[in-house]
C-alpha cells in the first residue's frame, strides 16, 4: 500500500497558543487555565471578550483565524448558569482555542460579529435557542424559531414534550400548568418530572 | 485530473479568466450593516426566492433585493427544517442518538453516525479495532461519493445540464446498494455505533466494493466530458461566486468552499481520525474561489475517495470490529444464552445505556460539505448533556450573501448550488 508518511500526531495540548497569549494579555486573576483531555479551556470574564478575540485572530503567536462557531451549555443549578463557548481555529499552527465566559440571564456579551463575520448567525443561534444577549449584534433576532415563539428551547427548564396530566395527587400543579404553553419552569431535563 | 479542460475560446486557462470590472464584489463592513442598508434602499426591488424553489435545494428562504437583474442584497430565511435534534439528543440515550443523527445532513448519514460515535468514543476514550476504523473508512468515503454525486447531478440539472443528473444517479444507486447490502437500509443507514459498528460487513461487501471502484474512475471521466471542458458551463462558472480566503475564514466556512479559495484545510489530513493517516490521497485546492473551482475540487474529491476506499477494501485487516469493552458494545448473540454475564450486559446495555465519564470534547470529521463538529458534554450520565453540532452547511450559508454581491440573479443559482448546503444540516 502506498503510505506516505504520517502526519505528525495532533500535538497533546490544543489551544496552548491561546492560553501562551491570554495569559500575557490578562491580570492572572481574571483567566482561569484548565486542561481536559488534550484540550486547553480559558475561561475569560465577558468584559475581556473583545480584546482576547481580537487578539487571538491578529496576534501572530496565534491567528485564530477561523470562525468554527459558538454554542451555550446551561447548568441551570449555578448562579451564572450559561457557560458560552467559543471555538476558534487556527490553521496556519493547527490548533483549536476553546475559550468560554460564564454568563447569568442578564449578563451582556459582547458580540463578536464585527471581528469574526461567520459569529453572526451561531450568536442569533444563540439567542434563540438559549436567550443569552449579546451587544453590538447588528440584528440579534431568532434565526431557527419563529418570530414569535415563546422560551429558549435549549434551556435545561425548557421541557419540549410531554404534558401536564391531572392525578388527584397533583390536581392542582397540573391544572396550574396548563395555563403556561410549553415553558415549565421548575421542571429538569428528560422526562417531566411530576411531585 | 484524468481529463484536462481543452483550451476554450481564446485559449486562456480558466485561472487567466479576468473577473468583471467595475463591479464591486465585498463591500467594507460587517453583515450588519449590509442589512440594514437593504432594509431602507427603496430602489431595490425584493423578491423572495424560495422556500418553494427547486434551485434551493431544500426550504431556504432568500430575499434577495435586485437592482435590475443585479443582486444588490441577500438574505437567507433558514429555520423551516428546524427539527430540535439538539434538544432529542439530550432525552436519548448515546445509542440512541445515532438514529437522530442520520437526519441531520441526510445525504451523507453515516458521517454523521461517525462524528458523533467519534466524539462519544473520545468522551470514553475508546479505541476501535482497526477492522472496525477501516469499515468506517470505506463506508463514510462511498457516502462521500454519493453525497458529491447527488450534488454534481442537481448542480448540473440547475444549470440546465439533465443528462448529468441521470449519469450521477446511476452510480449513486449502486453505492446505495452497498449499503443496503451491509445495514439493510439505503439512506439511513445508523450503521455506524459508537463503539463500533452495527455488524460486520457480509463477505460479498468487499468484492461488490471493488466491482464499484474498479470503473468509478471511468464514470468521473464520463461527467467531466460533459462538464469540465463545457463552453456554457464554464461561462456559468468561472469568475462567478468568489469569495477570498480571508473571507470564507471569517465566515468560518469549511470544506470545498475553503478550499476553493484556496485554503488547503482538510481535517482528515489536519487531524486525522479513524485511520485516516494510513492512506494516500491528496487534498485539491482552488485558485479563484469560484463556482468553478468548487466544481473541480468536488470532482476531484470523488477520485480521491475512491483511491481511498480501493486502499482500505485492499489493506482490510481481520479481526473485530467492535471495541472489546462489554460496558459499551452488545455482546454476540451466541453468547447471550451460555453466559450470564453476557444477558446482563445485554440488558443494562439496551435499557440504561452507558454512561461516559462527566466532561466536555470537541470532535471534528471531515463531511461532504467542510468541517462536521460534535461538541459533546457528559455530566456523567447515560445521556449526553448537551450536544452541540457544528454544521458546515450552516456556516457556508452564512457566507451566500458575500457570494452573489453583484451577481446576476440567475447565477445566484449557481452560487446557491456551488456551496452544497443541506438544510437538514443548517437548520438540524
Amino acid at each position: 500500500m502506498p503510505r506516505r508518511p504520517r502526519t505528525p500526531p495532533t500535538p497533546f495540548e490544543q489551544g496552548r497558543r491561546a492560553g501562551q497569549l491570554l495569559k500575557r494579555l490578562l491580570p492572572a486573576d481574571e483567566l482561569q487555565v484548565s486542561l481536559e483531555r488534550g484540550q486547553v479551556k480559558l475561561a475569560i470574564p465577558p468584559g475581556r471578550l473583545l480584546e482576547s478575540a481580537t487578539a487571538l485572530r491578529s496576534d501572530p503567536s496565534a491567528l485564530y483565524e477561523m470562525a468554527l462557531c459558538m454554542t451555550c451549555i446551561d447548568w441551570p443549578e449555578r448562579a451564572l448558569r450559561f457557560d458560552v463557548v467559543y471555538l476558534l481555529r487556527s490553521l496556519v499552527h493547527n490548533d483549536l482555542a476553546w475559550i468560554s465566559v460564564l454568563a447569568s440571564e442578564t449578563t451582556e456579551i459582547p458580540s463578536l460579529s464585527g471581528i469574526f463575520p461567520g459569529m453572526d448567525w451561531h450568536e442569533r443561534e444563540c439567542y434563540d435557542l438559549f436567550g443569552i444577549r449579546f451587544t453590538g449584534h447588528p440584528n440579534l433576532t431568532r434565526i431557527l424559531l419563529p418570530d414569535d415563539w415563546e422560551g429558549h428551547p435549549l434551556r435545561k427548564d425548557y421541557v419540549s414534550f410531554g404534558e401536564p396530566v391531572a392525578f388527584t395527587h397533583n390536581i392542582e400543579w397540573a391544572l396550574s400548568a396548563q395555563d403556561r404553553p410549553e415553558y415549565l419552569p421548575g421542571a429538569t431535563r428528560g422526562a417531566v418530572e411530576r411531585p | 485530473m484524468a481529463i484536462l479542460p481543452p483550451p476554450v475560446g481564446d485559449g486562456t486557462p480558466p485561472d487567466a479568466v479576468p473577473r468583471q470590472e467595475g463591479i464591486p464584489r465585498i463591500r467594507p463592513g460587517g453583515t450588519g450593516e449590509f442589512l440594514d442598508k437593504i432594509e431602507t434602499a427603496d430602489e431595490l426591488m425584493e423578491i423572495n426566492m424560495g422556500p418553494q424553489h427547486p434551485s434551493t435545494h431544500g426550504v431556504l428562504r432568500l430575499v434577495l433585493g435586485l437592482d435590475g437583474e443585479r443582486v444588490r442584497s441577500c438574505r437567507a430565511d433558514i429555520g423551516y427544517l428546524h427539527t430540535g435534534f439538539e434538544k432529542s439528543f439530550e432525552s436519548h440515550i448515546y445509542q440512541q442518538c445515532i438514529p437522530l443523527t442520520d437526519r441531520m445532513d441526510y445525504l451523507a448519514p453515516p458521517m454523521n453516525n461517525l462524528g458523533f460515535a467519534l466524539a462519544a468514543e473520545e468522551l470514553m476514550g475508546l479505541e476501535i479495532p482497526p477492522r472496525g476504523q477501516y469499515i468506517r473508512v470505506i463506508v463514510v468515503e462511498l457516502s462521500r461519493i454519493a453525497s458529491h454525486l447527488i450534488w454534481l447531478g442537481t448542480h448540473a440539472l440547475d444549470l440546465g445540464a439533465t443528462t448529468v443528473f441521470m449519469y450521477c444517479w446511476r452510480e449513486r444507486d449502486r453505492i446505495l446498494d452497498i449499503l443496503e447490502w451491509i445495514s439493510g437500509v439505503r439512506m439511513m443507514t445508523s450503521f455506524i455505533r459508537v463503539g463500533g459498528l452495527m455488524a460486520d460487513v457480509p463477505e460479498e461487501f468487499v468484492p461488490m466494493v471493488r466491482a464499484f471502484t474498479a470503473d468509478f474512475q471511468q464514470k468521473v471521466d464520463e461527467y467531466e466530458g460533459l462538464l469540465t471542458a463545457n463552453p456554457i458551463w464554464r461561462q456559468r462558472t468561472i469568475g462567478l461566486g468568489v469569495i477570498s480566503a480571508a473571507d470564507a475564514l471569517g465566515f468560518g466556512c469549511s470544506g470545498p468552499t475553503l478550499r476553493g479559495s484556496g485554503v488547503p484545510y482538510d481535517v482528515r489530513r489536519a487531524h486525522p481520525y479513524s485511520s485516516y493517516d494510513h492512506f494516500d490521497f491528496d487534498v485539491p485546492i482552488g485558485l479563484n474561489g469560484d463556482v468553478y473551482d468548487r466544481y473541480l475540487i468536488r470532482v476531484r474529491e470523488m477520485r480521491e475517495s475512491c483511491r481511498i476506499v480501493d486502499q482500505a477494501v485492499k489493506a482490510l485487516p481481520g479481526g473485530p470490529t467492535n471495541t472489546p469493552d462489554r460496558k459499551v458494545t452488545l455482546p454476540p448473540r451466541s453468547e447471550i444464552d451460555t453466559s450470564m454475564e453476557s444477558l446482563i450486559h445485554h440488558f443494562k446495555l439496551t435499557t440504561e445505556g452507558f454512561r461516559p465519564p462527566a466532561g466536555s470534547i470537541y470532535h471534528a470529521i471531515e463531511s461532504p460539505r467542510g468541517e462536521l463538529g460534535f461538541l459533546m458534554v457528559s455530566d456523567g450520565g447515560n445521556r449526553p448533556y448537551r450536544c452541540k453540532v457544528r454544521a458546515p452547511s450552516f456556516s457556508n450559508l452564512s457566507a451566500l450573501h458575500r457570494m452573489v454581491q453583484d451577481e446576476l440573479v440567475a447565477d445566484a443559482v449557481a452560487v446557491i448550488g456551488s456551496i452544497d448546503i443541506t438544510l437538514g444540516d443548517v437548520d438540524r
